[in-house]
């Protein structure tokens, strides 16, 4: 058992004082309040063992153990005995705790507070300290006899006294312990004669016994975040080695590791309490997928395409073999080890082995020795015998109260990415992409932003910088306790929203944000951003959708063709109203189908239109085949239709054309599949006949060679041209 | 190819060396990377053509350990084996063989984003007339389809020297920056025979997110990893009979009525306080996220206010990206330049992923640096550190009243952090327990006895400390310990000290019988248990009672 428990009763003044306040502001009572449920959230949610007991004062009833028919201790309840804090006190803090008209003393309901912690803590273990938090602005009325020996008590029992309470004129008693020493008063009415000499009384205590005073104000800010639980470092201990001969003792602790939230468990969703059990099945990967046993499996290794067997002996055998160790390889300069070569998830300090003088004189040089040479020393680190090989560097601090060396893992040769990036024009002498260098206007404006957004110059109510990582709370784990709080107080309800808090330390301060709003601004017309339309992705998914769209009525058109019932396949058709790139066969025969107009001459004109297109854009061959497609079924569908001239006529146009283009590699395609005029024999309405058509072909053949060199000497031109 | 010579080996043999030391090689780097092996003048022939003297030993595939071991069996083979198998031609057509290796590329299902020939041969003048145009209209063909040929020659036996001009200067083809003068191979034959076992990577963002300036003003980064601790390839399952592959299947079910849950019949819940507080699995995922994934500009601060301990995992690189909003590259560059100028760093707000939780970091600018051949050693951009939270600083009370050093004992600490003064650097250092990982696998694999040593790069040289600085830091332990000090000694004292616990003086029997054996420490029990070998369930105090119970019941 961790001997660091507290055991803590909080002493809540619900009396008469407390209940006013001026319109507007919230009363004494309700602050505490809030300030009592956020002790207690922190408690919960940190999972601290600390105790608490709350004693309430001025309660019309009185309720404990040192009352007596005399009307001494009256007015004092004990209204929860110690114990560990729990969601019934939370609630009862939260919704059962009401002012009241009766007053009562406040030093009795400390003297109660201090014999039931006394009482309560006897025999157990583990508690570590002892507190009594007075919350009151100790209006009531006291006594104060028997007060040597109150205070006597309290130091005898070594028990802290803090009050919480109106803002002390003089706080030259605060400590260390202060987490945000209070600056200007709030607009508070002046103090009643009552209330100074209750002041007054106080730091009489706290002049013997431990404590500090508070005013609600700075209880609430310091209190204002939840606290996850508290991890105490464990020393690891070692001998650094230099050489074979240099062996200092020392300790390493953990310093800075992030803090996760537990992890969430399953439950079933309809009896949390079920108790639920996971199972994990080996199966083979055959037809019946066979399941076995996990005896029968054993682990393997990928060896390229082959699966290596490693059996538990062959691992144990085969593994490297490391001692535990902290060995020095020797020192470097403090630039070799980058900022962003660090490895690892936290960061450790480095002492001496704790009381041992000579290791702390040794370590102490050294660590001044790195200092002053502006060195970084390189440890192998093993954690324990066989464990894995760490590296890492010692990096030397010295502050006024203590000396120690900063330890962060080094990456080694396998973790190190070389990757390589195009230069950035951030220098004039750097020649790679000087079109996109930064004007001066664009950097002056730049600078004017590093200015206006300066946090080292903002101003803050503590002595704090802001986003500060020591003072900034994880958003996330704040935001978790707020929700699971929520969720046990309230199951039923959604989640709550944000609060404004978590919001507010996740954002720049609100002076930055407004001056930096015109340089933003100035700088949104002086760069030139524009977002790029984002194409869609190439996925199986978008393409076949996409073809789906195109296809699927052209699957239905060539269904029409089958048996023209009309109907919606009419509808589908009528969608279709160019020869698109996509296919345009389909698109071709489409309008060809129109019923309520001829659209043949129309059809065939989009369609030479989109052949030539097609041919003329073609990156090498590559469209060729859909080109060539079209013209089969131009050809075939004017054969159909009776209208040979016009298709005759495309060819001949076509020839003429791509002999410009300097696309005769798809003539010569054309000739390969025979692709001729047509001839009587194919259709009566042709002028052409079958050796006209014939020689048609030939011809190409013939003036085939003249053709060439004609290109080439086009070819010629045109470079003379580029040049 | 296979006459020795002089040289220990035959040319052929080095290369089927070569060969399977780049397979061995790329099993670790990149073992996703496909390998064929085609020999060319042979008398058989295999291959899914009609090329004649053309060879197909192994498939363009993933290789693996059998691929290994067949070259392996090529350099220990007869000779007279490979003349029936394969035999030598002089008939052949090297145009044939490359065709061949451009029709195994083609017909590779996979998508190949680097396609290469590395042709080995001592043949300097294979082809001359219209065999040696075919093969020029080859490499052509091979050239505009995206396939490199990188020529490994060797000279023949007897040191004749392998002439380049005799046919390959023709053949090949040579990128302009390239020069012309083909190097000696030996260069190149070397650093394929040395083994380095480093997974590469394949540069790629881990995300493209936006960085926002506030107001509408936005650019954006591409988000990579410089460093990330490599681990061991996980292990997988196998069938101990067949060596198969077993596929594992997690099931949750209720212990009472073994039905078979699924994810959307259960809750996720956490317990404080005894109590037991359930969100559905899309609440955790709302109290997750607060913003979509990106950067938001906070403010800057001095470079200085970076405290060196802050660090609470690996840093990240940001670079931008043209292709989700153009002109980043300029805004970009202006804000590192003048980061550096300033000496400032860039305090934001860093979502990485989608239902991420933020994180507040610093990006520290890194001005591009180049080395003498002009090669880049740190690219242009910003590291990405992520700055702890309050709630990850533990407190630690350090002692009080420690004694510090005098100056005489730094400057002699001084003098020895002179002495051993290096440059470090992380590709110095390889991880020993990785390395040895690799051998393991590739022993296994391959059936060897041993695995190959390794080089424990990361262990640091105590003779090289003793023999630069031994002098000085046996001047610096006079200086600093009392005489007699032996370090870490206080806390082995009580350790040598522990003595076995005594069972003379105890009847164990009596005490199991009274029940008093709870009453006992765990080192007594332990020692009971242990000498009379009573078989015992764990090490628990609880177990130890129960095993020494039962032993007397």
């Amino acid at each position: 058992m961790a001997a660091n428990k507290e055991a803590i009763a909080i002493v809540l003044d619900v009396g008469p004082g407390m209940n006013q306040a001026p319109p507007g502001c919230t009363t004494p009572i309700e602050e505490s309040i809030t300030a009592i449920q956020m002790i207690l959230q922190r408690k919960l949610f940190s999972e601290s063992k600390d105790e608490v007991a709350l004693i309430l004062l001025g309660t019309p009833n009185t309720a404990n153990e040192l009352a007596d028919d005399d009307g001494n201790y009256a007015n004092i309840t004990l209204a929860k005995p110690i114990g560990p804090v729990d969601w019934q006190l939370l609630q009862y803090v939260q919704n059962d705790i009401h002012p009241s008209s009766f007053s009562a003393d406040f030093i009795s309901a400390v003297v109660v507070a201090m014999d039931h912690i006394v009482k309560g803590t006897s025999g157990k273990k583990g508690f570590a300290s002892k507190r009594i938090i007075l919350f009151s602005n100790l209006c009531g009325e006291f006594g104060d006899d028997h007060l040597d020996n109150i205070v006597g008590s309290l130091k005898g029992q070594d028990i802290e006294f803090d009050v919480i309470g109106p803002e002390m004129d003089d706080d030259d008693d605060d400590d260390g312990d202060n987490p945000r020493p209070g600056t200007s008063g709030q607009n508070q009415k002046p103090k009643s004669t009552q209330q100074r000499a209750g002041e007054a009384l106080v730091k009489f205590i706290q002049e013997t016994v431990e404590g500090c005073s508070y005013s609600f104000r700075e209880a609430l800010a310091a209190l204002s975040n939840y606290l996850s639980r508290q991890v105490r470092s464990t020393a690891w201990r070692c001998n650094m080695e230099i050489g074979s001969e240099l062996k200092i003792p020392i300790n390493l602790f953990t310093r800075i590791k992030e803090a996760k939230a537990k992890s969430f468990k399953n439950v079933y969703a309809r009896d949390p309490n079920a108790a639920l059990e996971r199972n994990r099945a080996h199966h083979l990967n055959d037809a019946e997928e066979t399941e076995i046993e996990r005896e029968d499996t054993v682990d393997g290794h990928r060896y390229g395409s082959t699966l290596v067997p490693f059996s538990a002996d062959d691992k144990e055998a085969m593994k490297y073999r490391s001692e535990k160790c902290f060995k020095v390889f020797g020192f470097t300069k403090s630039e070799n080890v980058r900022t962003h070569y660090k490895m690892g998830d936290a960061t450790w300090v480095c002492v001496a082995e704790k009381s041992d003088e000579a290791a702390a004189v040794a370590l102490s040089a050294f660590i001044n020795a790195l200092y002053e040479t502006n060195c970084v020393a390189i440890v192998r680190r093993v954690y324990n015998n066989n464990g894995a090989v760490r590296i890492g560097a010692l990096v030397p601090q010295i502050e006024a109260e203590n000396e120690c060396l900063i330890y962060n893992e080094l990456p080694f040769a396998e973790d190190v990415r070389n990757y390589s990036f195009g230069s950035l024009p951030v220098s004039e002498t750097n020649s790679a992409n000087q079109r996109q260098a930064p004007t001066d206007d664009q950097l002056s404006l730049m600078d004017e932003l590093i200015d206006n957004m300066d946090l080292s110059k903002v101003e803050t109510d503590d002595d704090c910088q802001v986003l500060d990582p020591e003072v900034t709370f994880n958003p996330y784990l704040q935001r978790l306790f707020q929700c699971l709080q929520h969720r046990a107080l309230n199951p039923d309800d959604p989640l709550p929203d944000l609060s404004e808090v978590v919001r507010r330390s996740l954002e720049p301060p609100v002076c930055v944000a407004t001056q930096c709003e015109s340089t933003v601004e100035k700088m949104k017309e002086k760069y030139s951003l524009q977002r790029v339309e984002k194409k869609k992705k190439e996925t199986a998914e978008n393409i076949f959708g996409k073809k789906d769209e195109d296809e699927e009525p052209a699957c239905k058109k060539m269904k029409s063709e089958d048996d023209l019932n009309g109907g919606l396949e009419d509808i589908v058709k009528a969608k279709v109203e160019e020869v698109g790139t996509v296919n345009p066969v389909e698109d071709f025969k489409a309008l060809l189908a129109w019923k309520d107009k001829d659209m043949f001459e129309e059809a065939c004109a989009m369609m030479k239109a989109r052949v030539l297109q097609l041919v003329s854009d073609s990156f090498g061959t590559q469209l060729y085949p859909k080109a060539m497609n079209c013209i089969q079924t131009f050809r075939l569908e004017a054969i159909k239709a009776a209208e040979p001239r016009t298709f005759n006529n495309f060819l001949r146009e076509l020839k003429d054309i791509l002999r410009e283009k300097g696309r005769s590699d798809f003539w010569d395609d054309l000739l390969k599949v025979k692709v001729t005029l047509i001839s009587k024999l194919e259709s009566e309405d042709s002028s052409v006949g079958q050796e006209e058509a014939q020689r048609f072909l030939s011809e190409e053949d013939e003036k085939k060679e003249e053709k060439m060199e004609e290109e080439e000497e086009d070819e010629e031109d045109l470079f003379a041209a580029m040049e | 190819m296979f006459e020795k010579g002089d040289e220990e080996h035959s040319p052929f043999e080095l290369c089927i060396k070569c060969a399977k030391s780049v397979i061995q090689s790329k099993i670790i780097s990149s073992n996703k990377d496909l390998m064929a092996v085609i020999f060319y003048a042979t008398t058989k022939e295999k291959n899914q053509g009609d090329f004649k003297n053309c060879y197909i030993v192994q498939n363009l595939d993933q290789p693996g350990a059998d691929q290994v071991l067949q070259l392996e069996n090529f350099l220990t083979d007869d000779p007279d084996n490979f003349a029936a198998d394969y035999g030598h031609s002089n008939t052949f057509s090297l145009s044939d063989a490359l065709w061949l290796c451009s029709s195994v590329f083609s017909n590779c299902t996979q998508k190949l984003g680097f396609k290469r020939i590395m042709l080995f041969t001592n043949n300097d003048c294979p082809h001359e007339n219209q065999l040696k145009k075919q093969t020029i209209a080859k490499v052509e063909d091979l050239h505009h389809s995206g396939i490199s040929i990188e020529l490994m020659h060797m000279n023949k036996p007897g040191g004749e020297i392998f002439n380049y001009d005799a046919f390959y200067k023709d053949v090949l083809i040579v990128d302009d920056d390239e020069s012309v003068h083909i190097a000696d191979p030996a260069a190149r034959f070397e650093e394929l025979l040395s083994r380095v076992r480093i997974k590469e990577y394949k540069k790629r963002t881990l995300s493209r997110v936006s960085f926002s300036f506030g107001g509408a003003l936005e650019m954006a980064v591409g988000v990579y990893n410089l460093v990330r601790t490599c681990t061991k390839p996980p292990a997988v399952k196998l069938y101990k009979k067949t060596n198969e592959e077993v596929k594992t299947v997690t099931q949750t079910f209720l212990r009472d009525t073994a039905e078979v849950l699924m994810p959307q019949d259960m809750k996720k819940m956490q317990t404080y306080a005894t109590k037991q507080i359930c969100f559905e699995p899309e609440e955790i995922t709302q109290i997750k996220k607060f913003d979509d994934p990106g950067v938001k500009l906070l403010g800057f601060k001095p470079k200085s206010s970076l405290k060196k301990m802050h660090h609470v995992r690996p840093a990240q690189f940001l670079y931008p990206d043209e292709t989700q909003i153009k002109g980043s590259t300029t805004l970009f560059t202006a804000l590192l330049k003048k980061c550096l100028q300033r000496d400032v760093v860039a305090i934001c707000r860093f979502t990485a992923r989608q239902n991420q939780p933020p994180r507040i970091v610093a990006l520290v600018p890194q001005e591009e640096e180049l080395d003498e051949h002009q090669v880049q050693v740190a690219p242009p951009g910003f590291h990405v550190i992520f700055m702890p939270y309050a709630d990850d600083f533990r407190n630690l009370k350090f002692e009080e009243g420690v004694p510090r050093a005098s100056t005489e004992q730094i400057d002699k600490a001084k003098s020895i952090v002179k002495k051993l003064r290096f440059t470090f650097s992380p590709e110095g250092m390889e991880n020993p327990s990785l390395q040895q990982h690799y051998v393991n696998v590739e022993a296994m694999a391959l059936d060897r006895d041993q695995p190959d040593d390794i080089n424990d790069s990361a262990s640091p040289d105590d003779e090289m400390i003793d023999k630069r600085a031994g002098k000085m830091i046996s001047e610096f332990s006079e200086m600093v310990f009392p005489e007699g000090y032996v370090p870490g000694a206080k806390r082995k004292a009580p350790a040598a000290a522990r003595v076995k616990p005594d069972l003379t003086e105890l009847n164990m029997e009596e005490e199991a019988r009274a029940g008093r054996l709870m009453k006992l420490t765990v080192p007594i029990l332990k020692e009971f248990v242990k000498t009379n070998r009573i078989p015992c369930a764990g090490t628990k105090k609880a177990d130890l009672v129960q095993a020494v119970t039962d032993h007397f019941a």
